[in-house]
């Protein structure tokens, strides 16, 4: 019986010139979206390239130029030395921290386009390094860029909702359903396969479609990474398609069903996310990136003018690299201890960032349950590498790798400072004091795993079964003999 | 000579009402093997409401019915399996042919025939061959009614419920239609035909049943059909009890 509807189901649908309309919207929107994902992965894949081949070619350079850079004798200033500690630790150092896009990054750009993936890393205040960012709501979904997440989000629950509003409601209004159940049909098959057919021919040929291109453009997209795409979007497809059986069963009109799924739909796509993102907005207001900038300059120009007691404090604080040379108090660790200085002042600052930032991602992952739009979006990004989890460990290891230079050029600079390698200053002159480049930190990428799908998906799940029974409930009275009205 | 055993169709002191109106009132009525009643009334006389009972598609208030000794209330399933219908406009696929809809509307009642067979029960019901295969939505009214009667044949129901059947048909259309109805009853099947073509009922049915406000007031047999004009004894009981 069920090959029969189906079929028959095909047959009539595939006549349609909607069908046929539906089935081509789907499949360019899908290869469009594909290869602008892709596109945006491709370029930051470019930048990322790019800079590891300056920082190879940097360490490269330096080691095949060190015997003529210590046969000559003329006088090379310190800030254009590659072999002088100060030269490299605040002006010529190649050095990047990167994050480079996953094999899955075409579904779901996310806010990708916003987040720093990549730094050129110095010894500067790391304020000026690693926060100097804002991120937007991470439930923002508004004028999100159109990848594959754009399109299962937005536009194949219309596509859903375009063919399946008038599942079994159409039979029921023209009288074909009367007969049906004359015939004796269950119309609880009836309506499931209906939805099924209807569901398969807005999602298979997506998946097909972009598992294809997501397969044949990258290598390393696994079958497991395309189950688990095809997992995401199918149960949200579910849900749509569920949603429109529980809508029909009710037994209103084609037209009035249209109306309740397009409500629906601006109200779990459109409107909750987008009360959600104002109330976290409200409720927890990203501090002044404008005092955060003026507090900066004001705690620069302060350790500046306090050099001599930015130094004495330094060595306060760091007693191991103080020694008895007598005049330690050169440029360099003059700089290194400002810089240090600095980054103690503004910690409160970036304290009440962090708390802000913290608290929105809280509230982002408790509200994003109210929407199978939210959720289902925060599992692409998630699953894309281009989640705000996967941000924020990238931003994490950034900041102990600046932390791990800070400290290399630190204890380097001071110690060539103390064997009074910098003084006299004889003119600024460059001193060959870092004469094998690989010996800096280089940055390790810890944060290239694929999240897995959450497990807060289950709650979609259970709103598909939910829903689910609710429509049986309401789909086998329809046959069924009632008191006051005929239902078909 | 007839039995118990011969009644198909069987409403006893059928009764129901919605809200303060009263649809029927202790209706009774038997339609037998191979027997053409016609049933009529005007508008809101209780025909629709009765045929929704007999379909299982309302709960009666009072009294039942039996389609082939099974009531509807009881066992929808099996009563359904011994009934077929024709809606006044009769619901197909638009977009399929007839001959796919004949198979569809067949197959779900587990009706198993042969492509030949479907086409022979076409043209047993006259819908030209050029038209097995072109879409509904290209069939006249007449030829969407053939299509009807051929899916009726197939699931060779004992009893055949007629809604309005011939109302929009040309005069052709609605002979052909009468021919075919007349076939059916020769093969034994019990129809009950609600209709307002009193010209139809007084040439095709057997026996005649007129309603009028929910109660039954006035039963012909086939002999007195034969003898009265149908159209007076109809508005001579429709004026009698005005309904208003």
């Amino acid at each position: 019986m069920n090959r029969l509807i189906i079929t028959t189901e095909l047959k009539n649908l595939w006549r349609e010139k909607l069908t046929v309309a539906v089935l081509s919207i789907t499949l360019i929107f899908a290869a469009l979206s594909f290869y602008n994902g892709y596109q945006f992965s491709q370029a930051q894949h470019a930048v990322i390239d790019i800079a590891q081949q300056e920082q190879l070619s940097a360490i490269e350079t330096a080691q095949n130029s060190l015997t003529q850079r210590l046969s000559e004798q003329g006088s090379i200033k310190w800030w254009e030395d590659i072999y002088d500690l100060r030269g490299q630790a605040f002006y010529l150092m190649v050095n990047y921290a990167t994050k480079p896009p996953l094999a899955t990054a075409p579904i779901a750009v996310g806010q990708a386009d916003v987040f720093p993936y990549y730094f050129r890393m110095l010894i500067s205040e790391k304020q000026n390094v690693v926060q100097q960012y804002d991120y937007v709501n991470p439930l923002q979904l508004l004028l999100g860029q159109f990848d594959l997440a754009f399109v299962v989000i937005y536009i194949l629950p219309l596509l859903i909702i375009g063919l399946s509003y008038n599942a079994l409601t159409q039979e029921q209004q023209t009288g074909q359903l009367r007969i049906l159940l004359l015939q004796g049909i269950n119309p609880q098959h009836l309506l499931k396969n209906q939805l099924l057919v209807r569901l398969s021919l807005v999602l298979v040929p997506f998946l097909l479609c972009s598992n294809s291109l997501l397969l044949l453009s990258n290598k390393d997209f696994t079958i497991q990474n395309s189950l688990i795409f095809s997992l995401i979007v199918s149960l949200y497809c579910l849900f749509w398609s569920y949603l429109a059986g529980f809508i029909v069963s009710k037994g209103k009109s084609t037209a009035t069903n249209a109306a309740i799924l397009v409500a629906c739909w601006l109200a779990f796509v459109i409107i909750i996310p987008a009360t959600l993102n104002t109330l976290n907005g409200a409720a927890n207001p990203t501090p002044s990136r404008i005092h955060y900038v003026d507090s900066l300059r004001e705690q620069a120009d302060s350790a500046k003018k306090a050099s001599e007691k930015t130094l004495a404090k330094f060595f306060q604080d760091h007693p191991e690299l103080a020694s008895t040379n007598d005049n330690p108090s050169d440029y360099a660790t003059k700089k290194i201890a400002t810089i240090i200085a600095i980054e103690q002042a503004m910690h409160a600052f970036d304290q009440a960032f962090l708390q802000i930032q913290d608290q929105q991602s809280q509230y982002a992952q408790a509200f994003k349950l109210l929407s199978p739009a939210t959720l289902v979006y925060s599992a692409l990004v998630d699953f894309s590498g281009n989640g705000l989890t996967r941000q924020q460990d990238f931003m994490q290891a950034v900041a102990q790798h600046h932390q791990a230079l800070q400290q290399f050029y630190k204890t380097q600079i001071v110690a060539a400072s103390q064997r009074g390698d910098f003084t006299p200053c004889r003119g600024c002159n460059a001193r060959p004091t870092l004469k094998d480049l690989t010996v800096i930190p280089q940055f390790k990428n810890t944060v290239n795993d694929t999240s897995p799908p959450p497990w807060s998906l289950i709650l979609l799940v259970l709103a598909i079964f939910a829903l689910s029974l609710k429509t049986n409930q309401r789909v086998i009275q329809i046959g069924s003999a009632q008191s006051q009205e005929v239902r078909v | 000579m007839t039995t118990n055993q011969d009644v198909i169709i069987e409403i006893n002191q059928l009764s129901k009402h919605f809200g303060d109106y009263q649809a029927l009132n202790d209706v009774n009525l038997t339609v037998k093997q191979g027997e053409v009643l016609a049933l009529l009334g005007p508008n809101g006389a209780g025909k629709t409401t009765t045929i929704n009972c007999l379909l299982g598609f309302l709960k009666p208030d009072n009294g039942q019915v039996r389609i082939a000794g099974v009531n509807p209330q009881q066992n929808v399933v099996n009563a359904r399996k011994n009934l077929a219908y024709i809606p006044e406009q009769v619901a197909l696929y638009p977009r399929l042919s007839g001959l796919e809809n004949l198979v569809y509307f067949s197959k779900v009642a587990k009706v198993e025939k042969s492509e030949q067979e479907f086409k022979a029960l076409l043209e047993q019901v006259a819908l030209p061959a050029h038209a097995f295969n072109k879409p509904v939505n290209s069939y006249s009214k007449g030829m969407r009614q053939k299509v009807g009667i051929a899916i009726a044949i197939a699931k060779q129901a004992k009893a055949l419920i007629l809604d309005e059947p011939t109302s929009g048909l040309d005069p052709s259309a609605s002979y052909e239609f009468s021919q075919l109805i007349q076939q059916l009853a020769k093969q034994g099947v019990a129809i009950l035909m609600a209709t307002h073509d009193l010209f139809r009922a007084q040439e095709d049915a057997h026996s005649v049943a007129i309603l009028n406000q929910g109660r039954l007031v006035d039963y012909l047999n086939f002999e007195q059909i034969q003898t009265v004009q149908l159209e007076s004894v109809y508005l001579k009981h429709i004026k009698a009890e005005p309904s208003c």
